[in-house]
């Protein structure tokens, strides 16, 4: 796939399939570790002790059908880039304790490293295969400083866009967050808010 | 720049136009998105369908997306389900294509016959 957000909308459809009502992205790149962590966190079904060795397999899915890619797409991409995938997953009976986590860890300065793209297409595209899951992003980028010798700072600027579909609806109130008109404003207060998160505001 | 109080706004706009009409039933539109259809390209066909339907103000049509439904050779791959429930499947399907599935079949009741997978198979 030719950008992180396709692989984003690929393995979040996993969490919907999995009977999610919550489903956390957390994305952080660390410029002075040069590490970027993505995180797809979800309160679903969750995954078995027994099919956790199986997962990363392209010949083996848990939906009725022989292939299963997302999950073996994306740990070949995060290998490329000099990191590595890890799934844990815990099946509690309870809302509160079911818990799966995908975490890719990749090098930022690899040259296997993929462009985030359209980030936007792909949470609009999340909500309309379930309006009712509420779905979370966070996109933080710690920052270099750039020293200054009259400083003194050692503080590294962080940056971080939030997008809380929560906190959407809360606003929306009996209105649908699947309405199209809000579609289209949600389409680009996700692309101007990662913008200026990117450009340092 | 973009703020919530804007989405306020929106929120209020479409409030006063939901009291203005009864929203029936309509057609549903299904966009597979498995790993074969983003491959394809089918996340800008979902988008463009989106577009098209906001700008035709479509209110009562339903857009989703689905998984993989075993037809990858043809992704992207798009099913219009009908108000009485019949199902049509196209394949192949592009921005522009999907904009033409929206304003033929979906708002007029004209099916885009040499679009649909079963022509594809032949």
């Amino acid at each position: 796939m030719n950008d992180i957000s396709l692989y984003l909308l690929d393995l979040a459809q996993n969490s919907y399939e999995a009977h999610a009502s919550e489903i956390k992205i957390i994305i952080e790149e660390n410029e002075i570790k040069k590490k970027l962590i993505i995180k797809i966190e979800d309160n679903g079904d969750g995954i078995s002790k027994q099919d956790l060795k199986n997962v990363i397999n392209p010949f083996f899915s848990t939906k009725h059908k022989e292939i299963g890619l997302g999950l073996s797409l994306f740990s070949d991409l995060c290998q490329l880039c000099d990191g590595k995938m890890e799934i844990t997953s815990t099946r509690g009976t309870s809302i509160e304790t079911k818990k799966t986590i995908i975490t890719g860890y990749m090098n930022l300065d690899s040259i296997n490293l993929l462009d985030f793209g359209k980030i936007e297409d792909t949470i609009i595209s999340l909500i309309l295969m379930n309006p009712n899951v509420d779905l979370y992003y966070s996109h933080t980028i710690i920052k270099r400083l750039i020293k200054d010798d009259n400083k003194s700072s050692n503080m590294n600027p962080k940056y971080s866009f939030v997008l809380d579909c929560k906190q959407i609806k809360r606003i929306l109130k009996d209105i649908p967050i699947q309405d199209y008109k809000v579609l289209q404003w949600l389409k680009k207060y996700i692309k101007n808010g990662i913008e200026k998160m990117k450009e340092g505001l | 720049m973009k703020s919530l109080a804007e989405l306020e706004k929106i929120r209020n706009e479409e409030k006063k136009k939901m009291n203005l009409r009864d929203i029936k039933h309509g057609y549903q539109i299904v966009v597979g998105m498995g790993t074969c259809g983003i491959n394809a390209g089918a996340r800008d066909v979902l988008m463009a369908i989106v577009d098209e339907v906001d700008k035709k103000d479509l209110r009562d049509v339903t857009v989703t997306i689905s998984g993989c439904i075993g037809e990858c050779e043809y992704e992207p791959v798009v099913k219009v389900i009908d108000t009485k429930g019949k199902e049509f499947i196209y394949g192949k399907v592009t921005a522009e294509t999907g904009k033409k599935i929206v304003d033929e079949h979906v708002m007029n009741n004209k099916v885009v016959q040499d679009m649909l997978l079963e022509k594809y198979k032949g």
